[in-house]
């Protein structure tokens, strides 16, 4: 049994060269994350070879750096230009945006540095002493525990529908009809794709989101002839800063979002965009005003952003403990630990100490440079919102252009991110919510695969998943937490209706 | 308060009608000609796209009926008086950049691309206009080409 503990890998990870390792990653996340398209997968893949040249606890802190760089850097984008760097970062800018139009884009983005690095120091914290002893949670979950997980997930749609339920409902019926798109995810089969090799692909999340929350946002404003984000004067750095109740109000739901993202990261495919959802619904439930919520409530940013990090970070303790990457980035961290001879396990924390700790102690660097990185630059950053509209609007069609081809270099994803930009300004147009068809398009995939093996495991029988534990749990609560909602939702319209009422008698 | 059918609500029910026309109709495409019987795959690819197109046809139906709430109508009907067709223009020059791209390449097609949206959003004068899109296609050049080293897309006029 190795004595080598957290301290240890402190002083190990504070050497010069490590440090330099920690703000290369982090700088490069930064930018990936504010790059759409551009994912923490895709360079992380690119910095692979680099990683063989390193030793394993270098190659791990570079790649580690990008990976929560990137999950920092795609908020930026979110709040100033609601074009979300990251899927993850989509519901950053719900709240995020509007709050750049109200001249609050420095408090939003600080919430933001603030929000992912109390996720990050509490992520860390959570792999190095729980993830030994928690990681085998993940080992619990069949087919059956995701598609109660899933129902669970998807009771969200009530927090996100907005005004109408049914549209709401028919939103999430959307996105799940386009991720239904493509080759089916089990077996291949070509589906709506009326033989066309490109749609035989399906569509990109990125393609689809950019278009709906980017073009589709610049098309609405140009069309309100916005001269700017905001119209005001922006004050010096230190007011940007959030203070008082805010700051308050920031920090109790960054701690929020960090639980829910951290407890649900350690489940196999409960991506930082799941959990950000998830999180911000949370917020919204247990808010005593919800209707603040979308129009620049700064929980609103503080929790997703929280709880996007705080899953990046627990989606370590089953990588490292178990050996079970639960997202694409973790995918390529375990290939860089793999090509250096290091199998990650049970015995991970024994046998290999001074990598396990040294990377655990790394993480504690990284949130710490990133939040040196980027609390100074928030000044920087919130002048973008005084920039006139038609600069900037070229400027952003551009980029949302550019982040559609890159993920799969291909010009059909373009023209998809066009005819979702169009769909988007109408959106904005009729009051349409989008936030459902982004969170149908996402749940979609895992809905299908779990609601599909279930039935082949148990010969056609739903009623399997009455046998499982974690199942009932999962779909009790839905249960509850949608009639609390619907309940709520209805005394809320009653009491509209007798407001309305009252006022026009009056 | 009298509710009303709105033109989009039922807009968007025709279109669920359709996708799920089109669901059904893949289904079962897959049932009859690619799927093969007795396999462990009780649901199937078929058997959830059609569900899917059930579900989009009951709301579809839904649609149809339940109508939205008329003082939401009038309120966006208000804000949308003060909107202007500028928004058509640009989309329509962004359109044309996507295709351009694959002809004349990215760096040129992007210089073409900001002189025309610049001009479209109320341009100043064309010197200033075109010293801006040369500034900004540099500044993405550098950014995406040069560092980020992105595959760009090659025309068959210029790279």
């Amino acid at each position: 049994m190795s004595s080598f503990g957290l301290l240890d890998g402190l002083i190990a990870s504070l050497s010069l060269i490590n440090l330099f390792y920690a703000a290369a990653g982090c700088l490069l996340g930064t930018l990936v994350g504010i790059l759409p398209g551009l994912g923490p997968s895709s360079a992380m893949a690119i910095l692979l070879p680099v990683a063989v040249f390193l030793s394993p606890e270098q190659s791990i802190i570079l790649l580690g750096g990008v990976y929560y760089g990137s999950m920092y850097g795609g908020s930026t984008t979110a709040i100033l230009m609601n074009i979300p760097g990251e899927v993850a970062s989509s519901v950053t800018a719900l709240d995020g945006y509007p709050m750049c139009r109200q001249g609050r884009a420095g408090q939003a983005l600080a919430i933001a540095a603030i929000g992912s690095f109390i996720a990050g120091i509490c992520g860390t914290i959570a792999v190095a002493y729980l993830g030994p002893l928690i990681g085998e949670v993940a080992l619990a979950f069949g087919p059956a525990e995701y598609f109660g997980l899933v129902v669970f997930s998807m009771t969200a749609l009530v927090s996100f529908a907005g005004r109408s339920m049914l549209l709401g409902l028919c939103m999430a019926m959307l996105g799940i009809w386009l991720a239904g798109l493509g080759s089916d995810p089990l077996t291949g089969t070509a589906r709506l794709s009326f033989g066309s090799m490109e749609l035989r692909k399906g569509f990109d999340v990125v393609a689809v989101m950019v278009g709906i929350f980017g073009i589709g946002e610049v098309l609405f404003n140009i069309g309100q002839r916005i001269e700017k984000t905001y119209e005001g004067r922006l004050g010096s750095w230190l007011s940007m800063l959030p203070r008082g109740a805010e700051l308050r109000a920031g920090l109790a739901a960054s701690g929020r979002g960090t639980l829910v993202g951290g407890a649900l990261g350690l489940i196999p495919g409960m991506v930082p965009a799941l959990t950000a959802y998830l999180a911000y619904d949370v917020e919204k439930r247990i808010s005593r005003q919800p209707e603040r919520f979308g129009k620049g409530a700064i929980e609103g940013v503080a929790a997703p952003e929280a709880a996007n990090n705080a899953t990046a970070m627990s989606g370590f303790i089953p990588l490292l403990s178990l050996g079970i990457p639960t997202s694409p980035a973790l995918v390529i961290v375990l290939g860089a630990l793999i090509m250096n001879g290091v199998t990650p396990g049970p015995t991970m924390f024994t046998h290999h100490a001074p990598l396990a700790y040294t990377v655990v102690a790394s993480m504690f660097i990284c949130n710490g440079m990133l939040l040196i990185l980027n609390l100074p630059l928030v000044g920087i950053w919130a002048r973008v919102s005084v920039i006139p509209y038609r600069i900037l609007a070229p400027v952003i069609l551009a980029v949302c252009l550019l982040g559609a081809y890159a993920p799969r270099n291909t010009m059909t994803d373009v023209a998809v991110a066009l005819a979702a930009g169009l769909f988007g300004y109408l959106m904005r147009r009729l009051d349409w919510p989008m936030a459902p068809l982004l969170l149908g398009f996402l749940l979609a995939p895992m809905f299908e695969s779990s609601l599909r093996q279930t039935l082949s495991i148990s010969g056609g029988s739903i009623s399997v998943v009455l046998e499982r534990p974690i199942t009932i749990s999962f779909l009790c609560a839905a249960a509850i937490v949608l009639s609390v909602s619907l309940y709520l939702r209805y005394r809320a319209h009653v009491a509209a209706q007798f407001m309305t009422k009252g006022t026009n008698e009056i | 308060m009298a509710r009303v059918a709105s033109p989009a609500s039922l807009g968007l029910g025709i279109v669920f009608l359709a996708l799920g026309a089109l669901s059904i109709a893949d289904a079962n495409r897959i049932t009859n000609h690619v799927r093969k019987p007795g396999t462990f795959d009780v649901l199937g690819p078929d058997g959830y796209i059609f569900y899917v197109g059930i579900l989009l046809i009951v709301l579809a139906g839904i649609l149809g009926f339940v109508s939205l709430r008329q003082e939401a109508q009038q309120s966006r009907q208000c804000a949308q008086s003060a909107r202007s067709h500028v928004y058509l223009l640009i989309f329509a020059v962004t359109a044309l950049y996507a295709a351009l791209i694959p002809i004349v390449g990215y760096t040129a097609a992007t210089a073409l691309y900001f002189i025309s949206a610049l001009r479209v959003l109320g341009g100043r004068t064309w010197p200033a206009d075109l010293s801006s899109a040369m500034i900004l296609t540099i500044m993405f050049y550098t950014a995406f080409v040069y560092f980020a080293d992105l595959p760009m897309p090659r025309g068959w006029l210029f790279d």
